[in-house]
């Protein structure tokens, strides 16, 4: 066995392709971490499966030789559906659900030969930004078991982090993937909406979730996309624009920095994205400022939108056709409301009622319109901004991990709004819809800072050269925290 | 007449007759056992999507056209939230802001043959919903969610119906015309049409609408005429003793005929809508409407038209004609195949029709061809066999099937039309009943039917009655003996 | 993509179906926005929400929620100052226009193992408490 505990893709197709290591051997190596780790990042692991499937990637291997994903192991986020393997989407109501059907991502992973452990924890329905709201306990950060990883997809990060699989699935809906990439010290991308199918993944807010990949590299992001994209009939927003090229050369490029990101932001964060700015400089990519004026309306604008999509979207778990449903009810009204009151967390039912009181009589023009409203406006302010500039960097975070209860007390009396503010430089630009990653740039106090590039919907190739740029010049993607 | 006079606005559901469901792949087949046609998308579970359906779309631009209403180039879903077990999601796709027809006009027929224009405010796409089973399950009620996700095209007519009987004449023209248009098998029994009514009273001649009341879930033309009637009255009797109707919900009981408060959930006093953010904008593209322009059949009042003015029918005859596509499609074969449309027109309406009602078969399906009918029709003409035995061969066609000209040859049911042949049963016949020959003699010349009708039982049928009956008349004029 | 003529007004009036505020209650439109900030959630609110969204709190949960949801709204509130007069809401990221599907089965429904994970069934039909019409 000569594959290390972080091990990139790239590493572990070497291995398996020079018979250096079998996908079983690999696969039970990753599940004995697993089974050991301590971090709570697993909500369901697979191992029969997982193992069964792997032998008979061997197979194939000897075969014919590797090729794409045969024989790597990766974790699913338990958002996505996956047939037979319950998908809870770390939600008492869904604590026994079985899909009949998977998800496309988790089809066409299987279909490229990766071999999926378990599941990862993850936020209530996706809704949080520190993996404390889920059914199943929350998830350490790797870095210093006392914080938190990030959320909502903190099981992914903290076993991608932690060496207990390669790459993992995610989804991000204000922030999910980045922020709890940057949180963990790991690269993460949030594709350009409608990259990457819906189908079967559990839905928070339709017109904001977008699937993508967590990883230990922007070289295996790469290579995740692109056995993860694609137009899917099945999804209706899912995009038709073909998959994405390998062609970007990302050289002489106009890089952005915004003016309004700096002033929530943690000094020496501040310094890490500086300093990635001069390694970019160093390149020969120039450094420009620019302007998104309504940045300051965007976190708002997002929760409004997000609840209000969310508020519905969580309609159906009514009890009666799956899903967790109430002792004795005594007539319909109790079923529901019992059902629901049980199954659904704090944090699921305040957004539940605040996307209600948006779009309710009286309030929907208020609220939900000038919402939409102010969502084309931070749209146009990235395309006015990308007609001067070819990507924008920003930080990925206000801070670095916190400690876990330090934003969400364990009575809940503090502020929820609070743990929104997590999320400011995340989520302006799910709401323009824009491809962006995190990628590791520092290490503040023993924790890792993470930055976020920004491309135009469906520059992707381009965003990921310049990360490849980076972590060529720089190794802050290959640190891991002490074991 | 009355003081008061009613206002009427009705919004009828049509089931489009796809194939598959309006945002899924399952089947649409009535009748299946429970939730067997119910896939992932129609249950709601985690993670499914919806995709528009193409024929839906199409079926509703079809419509748009043939009520000359304005097709949106863009139009869009909304979801409208209630909780209610039959409602899978918790919200249904609907269409709020922007339905895909909007305008447009229906024309029903009044007393005297008159056309009233009613006005159509929209016509919009949206999701059926499942059928809850009120049978007692053991105190409980049962979900059958076949019927979710079924495609409907929801018409909203404006309040000009002024009374039931027209509100039945207008939910009886739309049944025609979304069935002339392929669109709705048109089955009310089947729940494929249905409608909610809103009603309200107000002193003859006042300008000012009085308080509505809606009636849901209407689903033939009797519970229509019956609900309205009952509801009317009912208002009426509220305001002369004095007191206020109140806007509300209202379930038809047609076992006590009587309207009541529904008191459901689905009720809801604030549905939330908002533009559905899984599907995008609908456009509507010029070929679109090409392909539904050019898939448009002869609407019912052309229909009538034609057959009054270029088939020279009776006004009655064109309208109990083309008031079913089924009747007119077979019609028109018939009348083709024949060159005959007044002769086709009596055939329909009388022996075929007679035959479809006693077998209770459908006009598409009457066992008789049209082309087979149009012979028979083209036989009588050229007098190769009579009337009657025509009839007689409809029966055995309709029975047993067969072609005209083979079962005239080998039955031999051919005319007879020989005088030396006819003279000579004549002759018999005059020969054996030396009584009423008598008779006809001294001048009870109604006898003479009776000897004409035994030499007609004497030729087997075969004769030509016209021919029997001048030999008979000579025969009797110059045999003197 | 975006085009700034795309700016066009806010749809005409909402025709057939009419968004209709109950009598009495507190009607806040975009043009009176500067009014909402500091939105007061009153109990017969909250009462109603939790009704449209089929929850129920005990006494207690109930407080804490109206008091966090107090802090949302505060939140939400700061976009009344944000002049978005003229601009269109934007319900999708991208300008995508709706495929449309081909009339085909192409679903299997195989009723055993769907309600495999239902709550409760009885010979094919989902079970609830009883309902009246």
């Amino acid at each position: 066995m000569t594959v290390g505990q972080f091990a990139t893709i790239g590493e572990i197709r070497t291995a398996l392709k020079s018979k250096a290591a079998s996908a079983v051997e690999l696969a039970r190596d990753h599940l004995d971490r697993i089974a050991l780790s301590e971090l709570n990042s697993f909500v369901t692991v697979c191992e029969d499966d997982a193992l069964a499937a792997a032998g008979e990637a061997d197979r194939q291997i000897a075969r014919q030789g590797q090729s794409g994903l045969l024989g790597v192991p990766i974790a699913h986020k338990d958002v996505f559906c996956t047939a037979g393997v319950r998908t809870t989407c770390g939600s008492r109501m869904l604590a026994e659900f079985v899909p009949p059907y998977d998800a496309t991502v988790v089809t066409k992973l299987r279909d490229a030969g990766a071999i999926m452990l378990g599941k990862t924890n993850m936020d209530e329905f996706a809704m949080g930004s520190s993996n404390e709201n889920s059914h199943f306990g929350s998830v350490s950060n790797p870095w210093d078991a006392n914080r938190v990883p990030g959320g909502s997809s903190g099981g992914s990060a903290a076993a991608v982090a932690a060496g207990l699989v390669p790459a993992a699935t995610a989804t991000d809906t204000g922030g999910s993937i980045r922020q709890p990439a940057a949180l963990c010290g790991i690269s993460g991308l949030k594709p350009t909406y409608g990259r990457v199918s819906r189908y079967g993944m559990v839905a928070f807010a339709s017109s904001l979730d977008q699937g993508g990949p967590m990883a230990r590299s922007a070289e295996d992001l790469r290579v995740l996309l692109h056995h993860m994209e694609g137009h899917d009939p099945l999804d209706s927003t899912s995009a038709d624009t073909g998959p994405t090229p390998h062609e970007a050369d990302g050289i002489g490029l106009r890089i952005g920095i915004v003016r309004e990101y700096g002033q929530d932001l943690d000094a020496r964060l501040a310094a890490t994205v500086d300093e990635a700015a001069a390694v970019f400089e160093r390149l020969g990519h120039e450094r420009l400022d620019i302007s998104l004026p309504h940045t300051a309306y965007a976190t708002a604008a997002y929760y409004v939108v997000a609840s209000a999509e969310a508020s519905t979207n969580l309609s159906r778990y009514d009890g009666v056709r799956y899903g967790h449903r109430a002792e004795s009810p005594v007539d319909l009204d109790d079923l529901y409301a019992r059902s629901r009151s049980e199954g659904f967390g704090a944090e699921v039912k305040r957004r539940i009622l605040t996307g209600t009181y948006a779009l309710s009589i009286g309030y929907y023009d208020a609220y939900y319109r000038k919402a939409q409203r102010l969502r084309r406006l931070v749209r146009q302010d990235f395309l006015d901004a990308f007609a001067a500039v070819d990507l924008i960097l920003a930080p990925s975070t206000p801070s670095t991990a916190f400690e876990k209860g330090a934003l969400l007390a364990p009575d809940e009396t503090k502020d929820p709004t609070v743990m929104y503010e997590q999320d400011i430089y995340t989520v302006p630009v799910s709401l323009a819809g824009l491809p962006a990653l995190s990628v590791p740039c520092g290490i503040v106090d023993g924790l890792p800072a993470g930055m976020q590039l920004i491309a135009p919907h469906f520059g992707e190739d381009r965003l990921l050269a310049l990360a490849e740029s980076f972590q060529r010049e720089t190794d802050w993607h290959q640190r891991t925290p002490a074991s | 007449m009355s003081e008061w006079e009613s206002v009427i606005g009705l919004e009828v559901h049509v089931q489009l007759k796809t194939r598959s469901k309006i945002f899924s792949g399952a089947p649409t087949a009535f009748g299946a056992p429970p939730n067997t046609q119910a896939c992932t998308v129609d249950l709601a579970l985690p993670g499914v999507l919806p995709v528009l359906n193409a024929e839906a779309v199409r079926m509703a631009i079809v419509f748009g056209l043939a009520v000359e209403g304005q097709i949106a180039e863009r139009c869009r879903f909304d979801r409208k939230s209630y909780f209610y077990p039959d409602l899978p999601k918790g919200y249904q796709i609907s269409q709020l802001d922007e339905p895909i027809v909007s305008g447009g006009h229906l024309d029903i027929e009044i007393d005297n043959g008159t056309t009233k224009r009613i006005h159509l405010t929209r016509a919009h796409l949206e999701e059926d919903a499942g059928k809850s089973l009120h049978e007692d399950y053991q105190g409980q009620t049962g979900i059958d969610l076949n019927r979710a996700g079924t495609p409907l095209l929801e018409v909203v007519s404006e309040p000009e119906l002024a009374s039931p009987e027209e509100a039945c004449r207008y939910f009886r023209t739309m049944h025609t015309l979304v069935r002339t248009l392929g669109i709705c098998d048109g089955n009310l029994n089947e729940g494929s049409m249905r409608c909610d009514a809103n009603v309200s009273v107000r002193p003859r001649g006042s300008l000012v609408l009085g308080e509505r009341t809606e009636i849901k879930n209407l689903n033939s033309f009797r519970f229509l005429d019956k609900a309205l009637t009952f509801e009317i009255e009912r208002q009426i009797d509220v305001l002369e003793s004095g007191g206020t109707v109140e806007r509300q919900t209202l379930l038809y009981d047609a076992e006590r005929d009587e309207t009541r408060p529904m008191r459901g959930k689905e009720l809801s006093d604030d549905y939330r809508y908002f533009p559905d953010p899984d599907l995008l904008p609908v456009v509507v593209t010029e070929s679109m409407l090409d392909e539904a322009r050019a898939t448009m059949p002869e609407l019912p009042a052309a229909k009538r038209q034609r057959y009054v003015e270029q088939l020279g029918l009776t006004d009655y005859d064109a309208r109990w004609l083309a008031a079913d596509p089924g009747t007119a499609a077979y019609f028109d074969a018939a009348a083709a195949a024949c060159g005959q449309p007044k002769a086709a027109a009596n055939w329909v309406m009388g022996d075929v029709a007679a035959a479809v009602r006693r077998e209770e078969t459908a006009w598409t399906e009457v066992p008789v061809p049209a082309t087979q009918l149009g012979k028979l029709i083209q036989r009588i003409d050229d007098g190769s066999i009579s009337g009657k035995i025509a009839k007689s061969l409809f029966k055995t066609l309709w029975d047993d099937g067969g072609e005209v000209d083979e079962l005239i040859e080998s039955q031999g049911l051919k005319q007879v039309s020989d005088s030396d042949e006819i003279a000579a049963i004549v002759r018999e016949v005059i020969d054996a009943n030396p009584a009423q020959v008598a008779q006809v003699r001294s001048g009870k010349t109604r006898v003479l039917g009776y000897l004409v009708g035994q030499a007609m039982k004497a030729s087997g049928g075969k004769a030509n009655p016209r021919r029997v009956s001048e030999l008979m008349r000579e025969a009797l004029s110059t045999d003197g003996s | 993509m975006f085009k700034s003529g795309d700016n066009v007004e806010v749809p005409a009036a909402r025709k057939g179906i009419v968004r209709e505020p109950p009598s009495g209650a507190v009607v806040v439109t975009s043009r009176a926005a500067a009014n909402t900030s500091g939105t007061a959630l009153d109990a017969d609110l909250i009462d109603k929400l939790m009704r449209l969204a089929a929850l129920r709190l005990e006494a207690q949960e109930r407080e804490l929620l109206k008091d966090n949801l107090q802090k949302i709204v505060h939140l939400i509130d700061t976009m009344q100052s944000a002049d978005t007069d003229g601009v269109e809401p934007l319900d999708h990221p991208l300008d995508g226009v709706q495929p449309l599907r081909p009339d085909r089965v192409t679903e299997a429904v195989d009723r055993e193992r769907f309600q495999q994970i239902a709550p409760e069934v009885r010979d094919g039909l989902y079970l609830v408490p009883r309902v009246v019409e």
